[in-house]
């Protein structure tokens, strides 16, 4: 007698529409949460690193040579440029720890095409289908990110768009590092109308990473966060 | 409801003869319409304070009262309302028909019912009729010794719902109240507008029919059920009496609350109460139920009417959408189309011979396939069909026979232990990282409280 496995338990449950439920997402999709937790205290930190305090700090001088101390970055705008590079490079590390071990997704990262450079390529596989959004998206999901402390912009959406009309792309995440909120009226439309004309864009900020990293799982916390940007739910936030 | 801003009186739904506007503006909440003020002219920065300036506010958008009037509906349309009755729509329907009758009224049942906004997307056809309520209230005069019976007109919506995919067609609609002063014999009872509703829907080419998830309801909440439980119940049983029990918490069944109730310990004793009072309700006429779906985390009141089986949504601070609403709703129908038709004769349908396993009993698909003589890949379509009626819970073990050194290979409903790689005693590699290296059955789940999540 053959036995039912899970991996006919997946497609018989994709098939039918039927959602899986934590358990078997967190299956599919563990997440280092551990990791996730230090890296989100680690972008925390770095954030909160203020870049004329320290440029003063290493602007001490040396007395038994009798000259100001070397120091690689010593500018306010050069130590400001490696704290920028650093907030970019963390935010790389926490996507591709949210997706490391995720057996629907395998994440490129900094590809460069023939048109552009993509901060994150997230190429879905055959059990992708779980997700309503990956099901939807076919091959292939690109993700860019944001992490300015400024608020959430309309133009980085549209950018977007852009990117995704010229990569044959119908979806993405727009990863952002700015303050949790939710999100105002007008960009809650400007989702919508972007995702009428075939372009789904999907918000994912540090209040979702801390989602994760609390205990909900990555698929689970996307498919939601997709259906509050289709629907323009009030409650969308980032 | 009556709401006072302004030096205003603001009353909800209120029928403003010769403004529509308005009479829609009182229909909608003051989110809705700044999102409406919004999406007619984006570029305006128009601020509507309170319900009293909405009319000001929305006229700053500078369209006509059409274009205002449509964005209205359109946004009135895409929430859900209180209530809901379901049916099934099995017929297609042109409509370019319904679209052309727009604005126009039908009379159904003693009613007017006009043809307000019509609206098809590639997944569900939207109509929206309203109607006109007769409220009729004491009002104190200004000298305090007299009270008027003042009359007004609210207005009616009811949104009918089509979806393209699985045929079944919903009536959204947010209830009424007709005041104090409105004489029992002329309040319009529900049961009656929706029979006016759904003959207008007929006569626009929908056919609907009634679903009847009474008897089929019975067999999701026989036994144990993590998806949905019955936390109050007003029942009657001939000859005995009329029972309306309630539970004081939500995550507890009213057949938990009468064990409490008679302080009955843990054990077989309360275990074996459970079962018999969970009976005696399902076989019990059931006026009224009231269930709470652990998934959508919100409360639904059933009524049971000649119509059709309504539904009375209590949000709890959720999210009000309609995807909530279609999930529950299809979760029902597929009860009804597994068990309607077999009423009176249950013993070989699948659902209701996996309803009447013990609790813990573990099922494979092919055990389903042989007892009820079906082919495999229904048997595995009629287990997961339970699994999303909170029936039964999948469980997993790695698929193999041989001994594992440091795994007892029992069933577990936690996958996520098997994520590594083991090893037989005979030395073999077995990686629980590959889904089809796990094998799958099903647990019939316990009392609520239960759950893979």
């Amino acid at each position: 007698m053959t036995s039912y496995t899970a991996a006919e338990f997946i497609s018989d449950c994709i098939n039918r529409k039927v959602n899986l439920n934590d358990e078997l997402l967190n299956y599919l999709c563990p997440t280092n949460r551990e990791r996730l937790k230090q890296l989100l205290k680690r972008l925390e930190h770095v954030r909160g690193l203020v870049p004329k305090d320290i440029a003063a700090q290493r602007k001490t001088f040396n007395k038994v040579v009798g000259a100001i101390r070397a120091h690689k970055h010593v500018s306010v705008a050069s130590v400001q440029g490696v704290k920028s590079t650093l907030t970019g490079k963390l935010l790389e590390r926490i996507i591709k720890t949210l997706v490391d071990e995720c057996q629907p997704v395998e994440a490129i990262t900094n590809l460069r095409t023939t048109t552009a450079e993509i901060d994150v390529l997230l190429q879905l596989g055959v059990s992708a289908s779980v997700v309503p959004m990956l099901s939807a998206a076919g091959t292939h999901i690109i993700g860019e990110a944001k992490c300015y402390m400024s608020g959430f912009k309309q133009e980085w959406v549209n950018e977007l768009s852009g990117l995704m009309q010229q990569h044959l792309c119908t979806h993405s995440i727009l990863f952002v590092g700015c303050p949790s909120k939710v999100l105002q009226r007008e960009h809650r439309f400007g989702l919508q109308l972007h995702a009428a004309n075939g372009h789904h864009v999907v918000p994912m900020g540090l209040k979702q990473l801390t989602e994760v990293a609390d205990g909900a799982n990555f698929l689970d916390v996307l498919g939601r966060q997709y259906v509050d940007s289709m629907t323009g739910a009030v409650s969308l936030s980032i | 409801m009556t709401q006072v801003a302004d030096d205003q009186r603001f009353r909800s739904r209120e029928n403003v003869s010769g403004d529509y506007v308005q009479t829609l503006l009182n229909s909608l909440t003051l989110d809705q319409i700044r999102d409406a003020a919004y999406l007619l002219a984006p570029a305006a920065k128009i601020t509507i304070r309170s319900h009293a300036l909405s009319r000001e506010g929305i006229a700053q958008t500078h369209r006509s009262n059409q274009e205002i009037a449509s964005q209205l509906l359109k946004i009135e349309a895409a929430q859900p309302f209180k209530h809901c009755l379901f049916f099934s729509c099995p017929s297609a329907v042109d409509f370019s028909n319904v679209t052309k009758q727009v604005s126009s009224s039908v009379a159904a049942k003693g009613l007017d019912f006009r043809i307000a906004y019509v609206h098809e997307t590639d997944k569900v056809y939207v109509v929206t009729f309203e109607h006109s309520v007769s409220v009729k209230e004491w009002v104190q005069d200004s000298n305090e010794e007299v009270k008027r019976l003042t009359t007004v007109q609210t207005r009616h919506p009811v949104v009918l719902r089509v979806i393209k995919s699985t045929g079944l067609g919903s009536l959204n609609y947010p209830g009424f109240s007709q005041g104090q002063g409105t004489k029992r014999e002329h309040i319009l009872q529900y049961p009656s507008v929706l029979e006016g509703v759904l003959q207008v829907v007929g006569g626009l080419g929908f056919s609907p029919r009634v679903l009847s998830v009474k008897e089929s309801l019975k067999v999701l909440l026989t036994g144990g059920n993590a998806r949905v439980h019955r936390f109050r119940a007003d029942v009657e049983a001939a000859g005995v009496g009329r029972f309306d029990l309630a539970s004081s918490r939500r995550d507890v069944t009213v057949e938990d609350s009468l064990a409490s109730l008679l302080k009955l310990e843990d054990g077989e004793g309360r275990t074996q109460f459970i079962e018999a009072a969970r009976k005696a309700l399902n076989e019990a006429d059931t006026n009224s139920t009231v269930l709470y779906w652990t998934e959508e985390r919100i409360i639904t009141r059933l009524r049971f009417w000649e119509v059709g089986c309504e539904l009375l949504f209590v949000w709890l601070g959720e999210r009000q959408s309609y995807e909530a609403v279609d999930e529950i709703v299809e979760l029902l129908a597929g009860a009804h189309e597994r068990i309607g038709p077999w009423i009176g004769n249950q013993k070989n349908v699948p659902l209701q011979w996996i309803a009447s396993l013990a609790q813990g009993t573990i099922v494979k698909p092919h055990q389903l396939a042989e007892a009820l003589n079906l082919p495999p890949a229904s048997a595995r379509s009629e287990l997961i069909y339970a699994v999303k009626a909170g029936l039964l819970l999948p469980v997993y073990r790695l698929n193999t026979n041989e001994l594992i050194v440091e795994l007892e290979n029992g069933w577990t409903d936690r996958i996520s232990d098997l994520r590594r790689l083991f090893i037989t005693d005979a030395g073999q590699p077995i990686d629980g990282r590959d889904p089809s290296l796990v094998e799958v059955a099903f647990k019939r789940v316990g009392d609520a409280g239960e759950s893979g999540n």
